[in-house]
């Protein structure tokens, strides 16, 4: 080894850079020649994979562009997005992509606002990012919009799409604008939205109440904590009382308004994927969380409990999972049993991957220095406190992108509600070729069709992971 | 520079570990601590009285157990044998009373241990806001107080991450005296620091000597002990080797081990 880096004849400077995995930056032709030309075999290589690729990109081209039959897929885009759900109850889920359009919008808003209230605060400085760079970072979503809005037949979608941009807009826009220092109380509004949007299909009544009290009672507990008491005694007192008042508010609310909505067993299509995998994400934190910190905790019964629980769900297929609670839960339990199929099946997917995001979760747990549980020990701080201040937050961020590889993950693997005959996504494809116009018609198109839905969001997923885990590293560290 | 009423460096004295100085009213005690790390004893028969207002400088090799001595005070580490007692609370397996000891000392780690992930006012309010339940403005209002007195008041709002060494290690000081404790445990404050930062940190320490702090300090930093210290305890090997006034450290030590220790660092 002469420890010199790898020369190639003829060149001044190396061809294999390794600098932290950084491109170098050249004008591009003079990059061609450097990187695809540089050698008679390399030049050889690179006219192979170029003829190749565009040999591929022609067929696919033609696929897409010549040959493609794809009226199924054009015919049955309702289908496609919503499947048999109730057409004279179509409005709901119109609205209810308007308001979660709205309540992305103001999320996104009240993010900004915070980071650069923050920003303004440490010194460093914030920028926001161009429209056009936004446009290219969700490029596979809007793509999807694109493509859905072409195949389209009617003016529906496009006016849907317009109003939906248009609130999600106004409301970042207002988001923006309030104070950072306010931003807990929009969160809450954020969290009201989210419920509403939901509820407005599944309709406002039953149990619920309990999804919408909780962002209000936890809006009103900051807003308690905003008046200066001289008391803290007082101020818990004064915080338990207001939250009990909006829950026992919201209770009476719920029993007269008893809205009713279109029951989950009426929701199909990509619209159903996207419930399911948002529910059981929402669901699974939580209870992976719980998990990883039971399998951590000092008692041995609860480790133990947490241990055998992740190991065993860890150890078993998604699908037998899905399987035993469709079929064989009443085996067990010795009941007819009241859940509806739904609730199981989005009970399966919770509980399998919670035991897989309790694993990551521990994996960033352990990477907390034990520097730092000590620093808070020789504070005072209580093992709660030190657990819930210091080793969480450190311990989550190290773990997004696994955690997000797993919801992602979470999100294809609900095209196997297929097989416990509901009908999402992949299954309305089974319904739209069991039409006597399509049947074995266009079989590859609508595949590809549905794969690209998929693909888009859990894309989407991903990109915006990936920029998280760097935003969160500013600053810090 | 001004000299602490009660301290007495300029005699050479050799004294007792149990001999206190100070205001001579009893703070830390520990009667014949052993600690194990599996078959290594670590401590062997440690006895030690620190009393109010007074300042101990720990030194000794690497691999002498004073690091493990301090963190026994506030049990870090849980000893094996004997008795340690801080403030009238003895150290046992009650966590709360345990937790009550660590609000009453402060500690302060080689390595900063700042949370990287709050702010400087955040790292300092989280004691007092979760240990004594103050408002979270009146805690703010204490932690400006206080980096006013390590002076960085202008760095509150910035990420550990964005600090000079010298000027995390002076949050981490300033993180422990927002508790208001009774003594305040130094792990070898300035080991970690570059040269030029060192003394921001020794100048805050001394400070802190001055107005009164119970203080017991690991550190190399002679120039430091022979300032401030009214007593320097010499470690080696687990065992307390001898116990003086700086003074009597630097002119003429005792035992031999002492003598090469010495020798080595100066």
């Amino acid at each position: 080894m002469t420890g010199r880096p790898f020369m190639e004849p003829g060149l001044e400077e190396p061809i294999l850079v390794i600098d932290e995995g950084r491109r170098d930056k050249l004008p591009p032709g003079k990059w061609v020649r450097r990187h695809l030309f540089n050698s008679w075999h390399n030049t050889l290589v690179t006219v192979l994979l170029v003829l190749l690729l565009g040999y591929a990109a022609y067929r696919f081209g033609l696929f897409l562009f010549v040959n493609g039959r794809w009226s199924p897929v054009r015919r049955n885009l309702t289908l496609f997005m919503v499947g048999r759900y109730p057409r004279e109850e179509l409005w709901r889920i119109v609205a209810q992509v308007v308001i979660w359009s709205g309540t992305i919008g103001l999320a996104w808003g009240v993010a900004i606002a915070g980071a650069s209230f923050r920003a303004s605060q440490t010194g460093v400085a914030y920028r926001e990012d161009p429209l056009l760079t936004k446009v290219r970072r969700y490029w596979g979503l809007l793509g999807l919009l694109l493509l859905l809005l072409l195949l389209t037949e009617s003016f529906g979608p496009l006016i849907l799409a317009l109003v939906a941009i248009g609130v999600g807009a106004l409301l970042q826009v207002i988001g923006k604008r309030v104070p950072g220092q306010y931003a807990d109380l929009m969160w809450a509004a954020v969290g009201v939205l989210a419920v509403g949007g939901y509820q407005i299909v599944s309709g406002f009544h039953g149990r619920g109440w309990i999804w919408m009290a909780t962002p209000l009672a936890l809006g009103a507990v900051r807003l308690v904590g905003r008046i200066a008491w001289t008391d803290p005694r007082r101020e818990r007192l004064m915080q338990l009382g207001v939250v009990a008042g909006v829950f026992g508010i919201g209770y009476v609310a719920y029993s007269m308004l008893d809205l009713e909505g279109v029951g989950w067993d009426h929701w199909e299509g990509l619209h159903l994927n996207l419930i399911v995998a948002t529910v059981a994400i929402v669901l699974a934190f939580p209870l992976g969380l719980l998990l990883a910190l039971a399998r951590r905790s000092s008692l041995p019964a609860l480790r133990v409990m947490a241990t055998s629980y992740i190991e065993l769900i860890r150890g078993v297929p998604l699908i037998s999972l899905l399987l035993m609670a469709q079929f064989f839960i009443g085996f067990f339990l010795n009941t007819t049993t009241p859940l509806s199929a739904l609730t199981r099946a989005i009970a399966a997917f919770t509980l399998f991957t919670a035991a897989y995001i309790a694993e990551i979760v521990r994996g960033g747990l352990q990477s907390v220095p034990k520097g730092q549980i000590e620093a808070g020990q020789s504070v005072g701080l209580s093992p709660f406190r030190v657990t819930r201040s210091i080793v969480l937050p450190q311990a989550l961020r190290a773990v997004i992108p696994a955690m997000v590889g797993q919801f992602i993950a979470l999100f294809k693997d609900t095209s196997l509600l297929s097989i416990i005959g509901m009908a999402e996504i992949l299954q309305v494809r089974a319904l739209v070729h069991a039409q006597a116009e399509f049947r074995g018609f266009g079989i590859a198109e609508t595949l590809v069709f549905v794969m690209l839905a998929f693909w888009a969001f859990s894309f989407t997923m991903s990109r915006e992971s990936q920029r998280l885990e760097r935003k969160l590293g500013i600053g810090e560290r | 520079m001004e000299k602490r009423p009660d301290s007495h460096q300029t005699a050479e004295v050799f004294l007792d570990a149990t001999e206190m100085r100070g205001t001579g009213e009893l703070i830390i005690e520990l009667e014949g601590v052993d600690k194990y790390f599996g078959d290594f004893q670590a401590l062997k028969g440690i006895n030690m009285k620190v009393a109010r207002q007074e300042v101990v400088v720990v030194i000794g090799p690497s691999g002498s157990g004073k690091s493990t001595l301090i963190r026994c005070i506030n049990r870090l580490e849980t000893h094996d044998r004997g008795r340690i007692v801080v403030d009238n609370t003895e150290l046992t397996d009650d966590i709360r009373r345990i937790q009550e000891v660590r609000a009453e000392t402060g500690m302060v780690f080689q390595q900063f241990n700042l949370f990287p992930h709050l702010t400087v006012i955040d790292n300092i309010t989280l004691g007092p806001r979760h240990v004594r339940n103050m408002p979270k403005k009146a805690a703010e209002d204490l932690a400006m107080e206080i980096l006013t007195r390590v002076k960085i008041p202008e760095q509150a709002h910035k990420f550990p991450g964005q600090l000079s060494g010298g000027q995390q290690q002076r949050v981490a000081i300033a993180r422990s005296l927002a508790m208001n404790p009774k003594v305040m445990l130094f792990d070898e404050p300035t080991s970690a620091l570059d040269p030029e930062m060192i003394k921001e940190v020794l100048d805050v320490m001394k400070e802190l000597a001055r107005s009164g702090m119970t203080m017991l300090v690991i550190t190399h930093e002679m120039g430091f002990a022979r300032e401030v210290a009214d007593r320097v305890v010499f470690m080696a090997d687990g065992e307390i080797v001898e116990v003086g006034t700086p003074e009597h450290f630097f002119r003429n030590p005792k035992e031999e081990r002492t003598r090469l220790f010495i020798s080595q660092i100066l």
